[in-house]
């Protein structure tokens, strides 16, 4: 090969080198193009083109920068981009539909973007500047946009009590207390109650196998789709507590011979001697006298039964304990009697209090329910179950801790597995990649698999031992608001520190009043600082506000007080010392700090400063456009026949300067007496007896006869 | 050219033609073999070539990055483990090992051998003409390569470590093939049969490798099960 | 336009600073060629000539070259990378988001990143298995093959070890895994783990120390390597080439 010629490259060489490095500088001319027509940067441009047509231009891109806007929240572990395109948020001329997203404004919230962000209520991915990566479910990024439709559940990640402007979260956490859930799941935020089912150690004696046959297989309860509640086949707003669990035959069979053989307290039956009641059954009045007791006991405050008025079919009375109208076909007639006179013999925990009837009022009231409120066809689908077998018995013994039934119902000697369900307080804030979706035909996001696993947990795992539960539409949206709410503990102090408790209502009852309030148990219907029903009136400050004597009077005889309501005080029946510890105690413990009962002397008053105060009451401040005394007056506030031996005087002087720093929500108005004025109404109305201006009108509105002293 | 006579550069015509002085000595000689054939010069020749292969590669690349996105999960999280985790790919095949044998044997004693292999590999100096494994004693030969394939193989079976051994048997079988077609007269048997027992062992060695990389890659899902790639996940 | 643009190449090259860098005129004879060859800082490790068998694409398919050229490109999207990059948890991770969504060019230089590390262990591994075929680890040139197996080790480690920078699912567990393994190490196993991680688990220590291998000690690792590897390849006298290259069958 000549020298020369080993140095020399064919021109087809060249050729390539050339057109690779025509090809290669195109090529690396390519990124920046795509850059410059990234997403947000056209979002910035078609913003200025679109603020650029309207009437407020200058005030729409006063704040306009053609680059990444961000909002840095290091506490809260937070750097959203959202305000990179959507940059009309917090203009408020553009609030019109007609003004495309995503420049439209957001709605008026008590949050301000700039010191919240926008990813701590609406989920996404914050840091992301395209529109896919901002919105939805990547691989490096497994927290979508939440739908608005569930947007409360944000709200109450932080807020833990609820708030007025989220029903829909207040409605999901009330149905996630209701419907017990708790009783298999560990959640955030949900009260565990005391007792979610009832204590089945000794449910042998109260019902027969048949019985608990015919309830395991279709329990009482039925909601359908449109969420209609019904009992016994009426309708009521009772939430069913029991659910239906996916039990077969031969399950079912082994429960009920397994709780059919529960007898763990000796079941000793009342006895009443048989001469007396040969004597009793006689009389042709018996079960039209014991449905007399039953009234005047005032049953129906807690319980309701079936009444046919102008052909429709409803259940009346309070929904506190279960609806009654085919109790009869239920318990064994025996039982019944032992239970009536003292519940708490049966059941500890009971809210049932026990009262103090006589012997020949229990027998009628038991004829009466055993006689009337039945229903014949109650076990006619039952088929004939015989005296349980072993094996039958040990089945449903492991099938009692199985199927969960021991998370909510107590067996004395059967421990409940813990944690028998997953436990819930993290699940709003799980990863689609976290949860299991089986076979099931859904999107794999976390509300689908919410919303499927309620509404039939079978779907999305055969193997769960959930029960099927029915919902309508917005139940089931509302409990998925309420679970997604769960993000489980904050990730960062920061927001830790957002975090809004909720108030804790504790109340322990001590001493000899502990056993006369578990006996009658007032906590019920009232509460005690914070703790307890919200039927009857708060008695938190009970002690500052009535005098010992009228609460010992009305203790023992409160329907003398309150003649003709449905919902009211039960007559108890209570001796002299239980009413005396009961006063004892409300007026010593239960008082408000701000006002001392004994800090106002009543001597002090003078009849010319009652006169004054009747004066003022008449004439300058009109009382009695809402008070009644005597015969006359309206009917918002309470009856004031008896104010000056139910009150305080202390109270009322309290009460007159500011009412709502007593009672917050008070409807009472807040007057600017003078102390002159404010001395004067309390003496005239310490003057005020029963006795002396006796009632004449007995009102049975409910506000007039539970709003003493509240003023509601 | 005589021996021991030195020739120089200065003496030649080193603008047409520039020689490489070098001083040989038989210590520390690099051996040149035969003759060098035609050359060519390194400058524009050799760049030439290099500065294109760069551009094309660079090129490919651009392309390919434009529009493929290197993959980004989410935030690291030792709580939450991935079924399966995996290592990248190029450690797959070990992982697949791990599969089959114990961590130490498959972890550690399995690469650290093949490592020590490869470095020893140049310094034992065995058949360094490329003999083939059939020129001498074919049937000898063959025996033994029977003798040792069928104890690998037997091996890998009992520990069902069937990924290795589908590309053991492959290479096993092509062994016996080239057996009996080592005087065949052209095509890919003749070829086969002209190769060394070395060039049968790095085979076997890739095939292996490649199989286990591509299997642990594609072909595990969880609990490092077998799955199909394009078989659907659930949902 | 052609003669225009050589001319004003020619001016430039009569320029007294031109002449000052580069010493010799247009590289138009052999001896100017291979003065550009051993004048050149970044050159003078290649020999003047090569045969022309080794320059064809069955000789080597360029694998070795291609390899460097990708180790190159490693190397210039690296540093631009560690502009944007905190070795430390989690900030590493909003790094390689911020490179997504704001970086100019991001995403685009992470992916070539990526792309040209996976190709330089596909690429390393068959320029080895290609060099042994072609019995290229044959005398001469054995320590050069054994250099060669040292960096396959090296480009394998920096693989992994740049696999665990991004701080994702992927990395951890993968780095995890992997670091898993070394604890079967008989005696000394949990400690060198211990000594590679900076601690018991994949954190913040191992992101930091697999940081500093990533992007200090083994890429000087691989430059010297590569030196004295280029540097053997013209002082073993080039190229293997088979005799039936020589015979000129091809």
């Amino acid at each position: 090969m000549p020298a020369e010629e080993m140095g020399k490259v064919t021109d087809r060489m060249r050729f390539v080198f050339a057109v690779s490095s025509l090809i290669f500088l195109a090529v690396l001319a390519i990124s920046p193009f795509k850059d410059y027509r990234r997403e947000w940067k056209q979002y910035k441009r078609s913003y200025l083109r679109f603020a650029q047509g309207r009437p407020d231009t200058k005030r729409l891109t006063a704040d306009y920068s053609p680059d990444i806007d961000q909002i840095w929240l290091p506490g809260m572990n937070l750097v959203d981009r959202c305000t990179t395109c959507h940059q009309g948020i917090t203009q408020a001329s553009l609030a019109d539909k007609s003004v495309p997203e995503p420049f439209r404004v957001h709605p008026p919230i008590p949050h301000n973007v700039r010191e919240w962000g926008c990813t701590i209520c609406h989920r996404g991915q914050g840091p992301a500047t395209e529109v896919a990566e901002a919105h939805e479910s990547t691989l490096a990024w497994e927290q979508p946009v939440l739908p608005t439709h569930f947007i409360q559940a944000s709200c109450g990640t932080c807020h833990q009590s609820d708030l007025p402007q989220t029903p829909q979260l207040a409605r999901g956490r009330q149905l996630l207390a209701e419907l017990n859930c708790q009783g298999c799941h560990k959640m955030q935020g949900i009260d565990r109650p005391a007792m979610l089912g009832p204590d089945l150690s000794s449910i042998g004696t109260k019902v027969s196998r048949e019985w608990i046959y015919k309830w395991l297989k279709e329990p009482r309860t039925i909601v359908d789709k449109d969420g209609n509640v019904t009992v016994n086949g009426y309708e009521t707003q009772e939430e069913p507590r029991m659910p239906k669990f996916r039990l077969t035959e031969t399950e079912i069979r082994a429960l009920t011979a397994f709780l059919s053989v529960q007898k763990a307290r000796p079941f000793a039956p009342y006895k009443i001697s048989p001469a007396v009641v040969a004597t009793w059954s006689k009389n042709p009045e018996l079960i039209s006298q014991g449905e007399l007791r039953f009234r005047q006991m005032f049953c129906s405050t807690c319980h309701s039964l079936a009444v046919t008025r102008a052909g429709e079919t409803k259940l009346i009375g309070g929904d506190i304990a279960p609806e009654l109208t085919k109790v009869g076909s239920k318990v064994n007639p025996g039982w019944l009697i032992a239970w009536l006179r003292d519940p708490q013999a049966y059941l500890p925990h009971t809210r049932m209090p026990r009262y103090g009837w006589s012997d020949e009022d229990l027998y009628k009231v038991t004829q009466y329910v055993t006689t009337k409120l039945v229903d014949s066809d109650l076990l006619s689908g039952v088929p004939k179950l015989d005296a349980p077998a072993d094996a039958e018995i040990q089945l449903g013994h492991r099938l009692f801790a199985e199927k969960g039934c021991a998370s909510c119902h107590v067996i004395e000697g059967l421990n409940p597995q813990k944690d028998f369900g997953p436990d819930l307080s993290a699940l709003g804030g799980k990863n689609a990649s976290e949860l299991e979706f089986g076979t099931a035909k859904i999107p794999h996001n976390l509300v689908s698999y919410i919303q499927a696993k309620l509404e039939d947990p079978v779907s999305v795992n055969p193997a769960a031992r959930m029960p099927q539960y029915t919902w309508n539409q917005a139940d089931l949206d509302a409990v998925t608001t309420a679970l997604l709410s769960m993000k489980g503990a904050p990730a960062t102090s920061a927001l830790q520190n957002l975090v809004v408790p909720r108030k804790e209502a504790s109340f322990r009852a001590t001493g000899s009043f502990a056993e006369v309030y578990e006996r009658y148990k007032c906590y019920t219907c009232h509460k005690f600082n914070g703790y307890g029903g919200d039927l009857a009136p708060d008695l938190t400050y009970e002690g500052s506000r009535a005098q010992r004597q009228w609460l010992v009077e009305f203790l023992k005889s409160p329907q003398t007080l309150r003649p003709t309501l449905i919902l009211r005080m039960p007559q108890f029946n209570m001796s002299d010392k239980d009413a005396a510890t009961l006063a004892d105690y409300l007026s010593m413990v239960m008082q408000h700090p701000a006002v001392n009962p004994a800090g106002v002397d009543a001597k002090q008053f003078t009849p010319a400063m009652a006169t004054l105060g009747k004066q003022l009451y008449e004439v300058k401040y009109q009382c009695q456009s809402c008070h009644t005394i005597g015969g006359s007056g309206g009917y918002v506030g309470p009856n004031l026949n008896n104010a000056g031996g139910w009150l305080t005087p202390a109270w009322i002087e309290a009460w007159l300067k500011n009412p709502q720093a007593l009672v917050p929500d008070s409807m009472e108005p807040r007057r600017n007496f003078t102390d002159e004025e404010i001395k004067a109404l309390t003496a005239y109305l310490m003057t005020l007896r029963a006795g002396i201006q006796p009632q004449k009108t007995a009102s049975n509105t409910r506000a007039l006869a539970w709003g003493h002293g509240a003023g509601k | 050219m005589e021996k021991n006579k030195i020739e120089t550069a200065f003496s030649s015509d080193a603008k047409k033609e520039p020689r490489r002085v070098v001083f040989v000595t038989k210590k520390t000689s690099a051996k040149v073999v035969g003759e060098r054939g035609p050359q060519l010069m390194t400058f524009p020749h050799l760049l030439i070539r290099e500065a294109i292969a760069f551009q094309v590669l660079v090129i490919a690349m651009v392309v390919v990055a434009l529009f493929w996105d290197a993959p980004l999960e989410q935030l690291a999280n030792p709580l939450l483990t991935p079924n399966p985790a995996k290592a990248p790919w190029y450690f797959l095949g070990l992982q697949e090992l791990l599969h089959f044998f114990p961590p130490f044997v498959a972890g550690i004693l399995i690469p650290t051998l093949v490592v020590i292999a490869l470095i020893v590999i140049p310094y034992f100096n065995v058949n360094i003409e490329g003999r083939a494994l059939w020129a001498y004693h074919p049937a000898q030969h063959l025996r033994t390569m029977l003798i040792i394939v069928l104890i690998l193989l037997a091996f890998l079976a009992v520990f069902h470590a069937w990924t290795i051994f589908a590309p053991t048997a492959l290479v096993a079988t092509l062994l016996v093939l080239s057996y009996t077609g080592r005087q065949a007269e052209r095509g890919w048997l003749k070829s086969l049969g002209s190769k060394p027992l070395s060039w049968w062992i790095m085979t076997w060695f890739i095939a292996v490798s490649v199989c286990l990389t591509a299997v642990g890659t594609f072909f595990r899902g969880p609990g490092w099960s077998w799955v199909w790639p394009w078989g659907s996940h659930a949902g | 336009m052609a003669t225009s643009f050589q001319s004003a190449l020619q001016n430039l090259r009569e320029t007294k600073v031109w002449k000052s860098i580069f010493r010799r005129g247009p590289a138009n004879t052999n001896r100017t060629r291979s003065l550009a060859i051993f004048g050149n800082l970044f050159l003078h490790w290649m020999p003047v000539k090569v045969r022309e068998k080794s320059l064809r694409m069955r000789a080597s398919y360029y694998l070795g070259s291609i390899s460097f050229i990708l180790f190159i490109v490693l190397f210039v999207t690296g540093i631009f990378l560690m502009f944007y990059y905190h070795p430390a948890a989690p900030n590493a991770y909003r790094d390689m988001k911020d490179l997504q969504f704001v970086v100019s060019n991001g995403v685009f230089l992470r992916n070539l990143h990526r792309l040209a590390a996976h190709l330089m262990v596909f690429a390393v591994f068959w320029h080895m298995f290609h060099v042994f075929y072609r019995g290229g680890y044959k005398p001469p040139h054995e320590f050069n093959w054994v250099v060669g197996v040292l960096l396959l080790l090296v480009t394998l480690f920096l693989s992994y070890t740049g696999y665990l920078l991004p701080w994702d699912q992927l990395a951890f567990w993968a780095v995890t895994v992997g670091t898993n393994i070394i604890s079967a190490m008989p005696f000394i196993g949990h400690k060198v783990r211990f000594l590679l991680l900076g601690g018991n688990i994949v954190g913040e220590n191992a992101l930091l120390r697999f940081y500093v291998l990533h992007i200090v000690i083994l890429p000087l690792f691989a430059f010297v390597l590569i030196g004295i590897h280029f540097w053997r390849v013209q002082k073993d006298g080039g190229l293997t080439v088979k005799p039936k290259d020589e015979d000129g069958k091809e």
